[in-house]
């Protein structure tokens, strides 16, 4: 796309410039806050802090109840996520490759979690737990995220489905591949990408789960024990753990960007 | 219709690159009030480039772009009056075709009274106004797009690959009713394709263009029968190349030996014996005899593949290890050649070009 | 016209593998029967129940919850300050976004990567720690009172956090991405022939932006409210920790019910008007659309 010499002026440009270093500068500034503060010599919110140091990293190292938080919150997370990966990609599959009855509203109830509340959801889900035998704890929250995930892997797997060409399918048939062996060789390392994001997606929405986690986890996953440290005492332990938290979103992001470029020129939303 | 000596258009001497790509290189080109001309030329050739700058949508490195008489260079796209159709038509998806008509005498604050069923008239799309673009099909956005870029008034017709999109039909239909409204309502046009049916069909005058120049301009006629370069032969028609050596030289007649049993006459002055040429020749110039004819000494050929095309049929000649391509009337009573028969080339010396030879105009 | 694509070209379902895509679509049932529509079921059902301050919930049937919580002038007051605030948020971050959006859809080749970058990454880090961030920003001894003493404007620190300013402001850098990301593809979807179309015909830079920008971003207008309306009206976090407890907020009011007052038929209530609430704004905006956009429906 070339934009016209003359057709637009230079003035609106320079403007929407500024505005735009702006509101990145928004976007950004709590997170970088927040890992500044994690290196405070205070102990407070004080900012600009009065010196630097690592003693709340080492705080946040140390303490027992975020350790503990953060391992329920990895496993809760890689199991809900990975619940979600074979569920979602095989509901996309289901959406994208057969024309069936009912697909319209089979895909419409698949996508219904990602647009209730999770404060909803996750009361819903407190209410039937006695119905289905089990208790508010661990297995209750990783049931309760893989809700959220499913709907969110198939959603990314069918934006990278969106450029499939299903003729593949038929060539590879044409070849002499089964059904099997068609889904192994063709579709499945052409969807992956897909997949991979979707699930990175899904373990990191769980990972920051509150709404959920609320009525079901008994307090216990790392957000909420983070939640519950600030409204006690704000000090930079949490901004500690801020850090560690920002750096594990900062590793999934490189693999998350493609299938976001699919998703943000595509077809997505 | 041609007013005389009115430039409506005058491009000279305007060059444009993008990071060290000339796009265009130093085009000249005067466009009289009325007139209908084509900017023929390859993908990458400079075309659309060159048109963008007459719209403004682009600015010139160098060079000066007159409308009207009036310095356009660097007057932003807005204030221009050029009216341009689209190659995608850009109709706005969010107006109905009434909307699309008067939306550019609206912003130019000009009067609308009556215009959109004049324009409607004109393209006979008065059923469609009330619609939106979406619920058109390829011909009718067309006649839209062009009823669009008339309702400004502008004082040149930029067309872009304007018929590109439509089947072959529908788009042969529509060039023929386009070059006849043009023409009735006088308006200057610039047309950018890259095919030459359509250039031919609906031009006065054809610039032939190759890596941003300008390599012949002039009527249909000009450019197909006497084009003034190698790469303007090439590019019109389908054609042969061949080069052989001079044998007999004769004041202005020059006759090549191409391959064995085949000796080309051409007009030109000869160079001399023994000395190699490159000439072309088009493949509806090589015509197929069953008998050896007497102007030309040429040995016995056989036909290797021979495609019935309808109007014609082409044919695959060899000749001592040279293919030849030719292309002959298929009138229901001729005997059509087939492959395997043995036939005689038939080439008349002015069909012959001579492409390596700057130094004579052909 | 990518979209004509995807859809294309029906897959030659064969008549013997009906229960094919059954199949594939037996996971996600597995999980969501259980977990997901069963339990909506089941909070309609229980917010038709009475509470009981010693039995806690007693089968009912009856609508009481709901006429109490629509009379009651404290659920009201809840009802009004939620859908007051998520407005508020919605309009505010489609303000901020279109410019935005509009710059990086048509001006930022080069960085576009970096800025979406910018967008995404907010949604990806914890929302406590992002909410920690405003805390810095806001508090009393924080960054901007800390510029604004120093660089005179103020004599005193201003009260942001725990007051509603604040947790508006946190509000809107939440959900500002969702604001920004469907008018970024609403804007990018525009063809640049459309710009020089508009432009030829003779309208200004301002009146392209007027004319034809503005009415086909709509669409992405639309869903961006959305997004964010539903998003604010049943945020949990920046109420119950940047908020005042003087502003009540509907999601933070569920979980007390729920939990604290024992009040669960209530909370299930609520929760339901929650709903109720997201599916009237889904409904308006789309009647709104078909109104002012209504190519958009073939496009």
């Amino acid at each position: 796309m070339v934009t016209g010499a003359s057709g637009d002026s230079r003035t609106i440009k320079t403007a929407l410039t500024l505005y735009a270093i702006a509101v990145t500068a928004f976007l950004l500034l709590p997170l970088v806050l927040a890992v500044v503060l994690a290196f405070s010599s205070g102990n407070n919110l004080q900012f600009p802090p009065p010196g630097l140091s690592v003693q709340w990293i080492g705080k946040a190292l140390e303490s027992r109840t975020l350790r503990e938080g953060f391992m329920i919150s990895a496993v809760v997370g890689v199991v809900s996520s990975l619940i979600s990966a074979v569920a979602g990609t095989a509901a996309a599959i289901a959406i994208n490759h057969f024309r069936f009855k009912g697909r319209a509203a089979a895909q419409a109830l698949l996508m219904a979690p990602l647009s209730l509340p999770g404060i909803v959801v996750g009361l819903a889900i407190l209410f039937a737990l006695p119905l289905l035998g089990m208790s508010s704890g661990v297995l209750a929250t990783i049931a309760g995220h893989a809700v959220i995930g499913t709907p969110y892997v198939a959603y990314m797997v069918l934006a990278s489905l969106a450029n499939y060409d299903l003729a593949l399918d038929r060539a590879a048939a044409n070849l002499g591949a089964g059904r099997f062996r068609t889904f192994r060789d063709i579709t499945l390392p052409l969807i992956a990408p897909g997949i991979y994001a979707g699930t990175i997606c899904a373990f990191l929405l769980s990972f920051d789960n509150v709404a959920l986690s609320l009525f079901l986890s008994n307090g216990n996953t790392l957000p909420l024990r983070l939640m519950q440290s600030i409204q006690v005492y704000a000090d930079p332990t949490v901004a500690a753990a801020s850090v560690i938290l920002i750096l594990m979103s900062l590793a999934a992001l490189p693999f998350l960007e493609r299938a976001f470029r699919d998703a943000s020129t595509g077809r997505a939303i | 219709m041609h007013a005389p000596a009115a430039n409506a258009l005058k491009i000279d001497g305007v060059s444009k690159s993008f990071n060290d790509v000339h796009a265009v290189k130093s085009c000249s080109l005067e466009v009289r009030q009325g007139e209908i001309i084509s900017l023929l030329g390859a993908s990458g050739c400079g075309k659309t480039t060159l048109l963008n700058l007459i719209a403004g949508f682009e600015l010139p490195d160098s060079g000066t772009i007159q409308l009207g008489g009036r310095d356009i260079t660097v007057v932003p796209p807005h204030q221009r009056r050029t009216g341009m159709v689209f190659q995608h038509y850009a109709l706005f998806p969010h107006m109905t075709v009434q909307e699309n008509i008067l939306y550019g005498p609206k912003v130019q604050g000009a009067s609308i009274e009556g215009l959109a069923a004049e324009m409607a008239g004109l393209l006979k799309i008065e059923a469609l106004l009330q619609r939106y673009p979406s619920q058109l099909s390829g011909g009718q956005r067309q006649r839209v797009a062009v009823a669009r870029a008339l309702a400004v008034k502008p004082e040149i017709l930029l067309l872009d690959e304007a018929f590109s999109a439509l089947d072959r039909n529908l788009r042969e239909e529509m060039q023929i009713e386009l070059s006849l409204l043009l023409r009735r309502l006088g308006i200057t046009t610039i047309l950018v394709t890259h095919d030459q049916r359509e250039a031919f069909s609906l031009s006065d005058r054809i610039a032939v263009m190759d890596g941003g120049q300008i390599g012949q301009i002039g009527s249909a006629k000009e450019v197909y029968r006497q084009p003034a370069s190698s790469f303007v032969f090439g590019f019109l028609g389908s054609s042969n190349r061949m080069s052989g050596s001079v044998v007999a030289r004769n004041n202005a007649v020059t006759d090549l030996r191409i391959a064995e049993g085949l000796i080309l006459r051409c007009n030109a002055p000869g160079r001399a014996l023994g000395s190699e040429m490159c000439v072309g020749v088009r493949a509806e110039s090589v015509q197929l005899a069953r008998q050896p004819t007497a102007v030309h000494r040429s040995h016995p050929a056989t036909v290797s593949l021979a495609t019935f095309l309808g109007q014609t049929v082409r044919s695959v000649v060899q000749i001592e290890g040279l293919s030849v391509v030719s292309e002959t009337i298929a009138a229901a009573d001729i005997e059509l050649p087939v492959a395997g028969d043995l036939v005689f080339l038939d080439i008349a010396e002015t069909a012959v070009h001579v492409l390596d030879n700057p130094g004579v105009p052909l | 016209m990518t979209q004509a694509v995807r859809r294309s070209g029906p897959v030659a379902a064969m008549r013997w593998d009906g229960w094919l895509p059954w199949l594939w679509l037996l996971p996600a049932t597995i999980v969501l029967a259980p977990f997901f529509f069963m339990p909506l079921l089941l909070l309609f059902r229980n917010s038709l129940n009475r509470d009981d301050a010693v039995a806690l919930m007693v089968p009912d049937f009856t609508a009481a919850n709901y006429i109490k919580a629509l009379t009651d002038p404290f659920y009201l007051e809840l009802f009004s300050n939620t859908i007051g605030a998520a407005l508020l948020v919605a309009i505010t971050a489609t303000v901020i976004a279109y410019p935005f959006a509009f710059f990086i859809a048509r001006y930022a080749r080069r960085s576009l990567s970096l800025v979406i970058w910018a967008v995404y990454m907010p949604l990806f880090v914890s929302v406590i720690v992002r909410v920690f961030g405003w805390m810095i920003m806001l508090a009393d001894s924080g960054l901007l009172n800390n510029l604004l003493l120093r660089a005179g404007i103020l004599a005193t620190p201003l009260r942001l956090l725990f007051e509603v300013d604040g947790m508006l402001i946190g509000m809107i850098h939440r959900y500002l991405p969702l604001a920004i990301l469907p008018l970024f593809n609403a804007i990018q979807k525009i063809p640049d022939e459309l710009y020089r179309a508009s432009s030829n015909l003779g309208a200004t830079p301002v009146g392209v932006i007027r004319d034809v920008v503005f009415p086909l971003s709509i669409p992405g207008v639309a869903i961006g409210l959305q997004l964010v309306f539903a998003g604010a009206l049943s945020d949990f976090v920046l109420p119950q920790i940047l908020g005042s407890s003087r502003f009540r907020m509907l999601a933070p009011a569920i979980y007390t019910e729920a939990t604290t007052n024992m009040s669960v038929a209530m909370a299930a209530a609520l929760a339901v008007l929650m709903l109720v609430f997201i599916i009237i704004t889904l409904a308006a905006v789309s009647v709104l659309l078909r109104r002012f956009a209504p190519w958009a429906r073939s496009v």
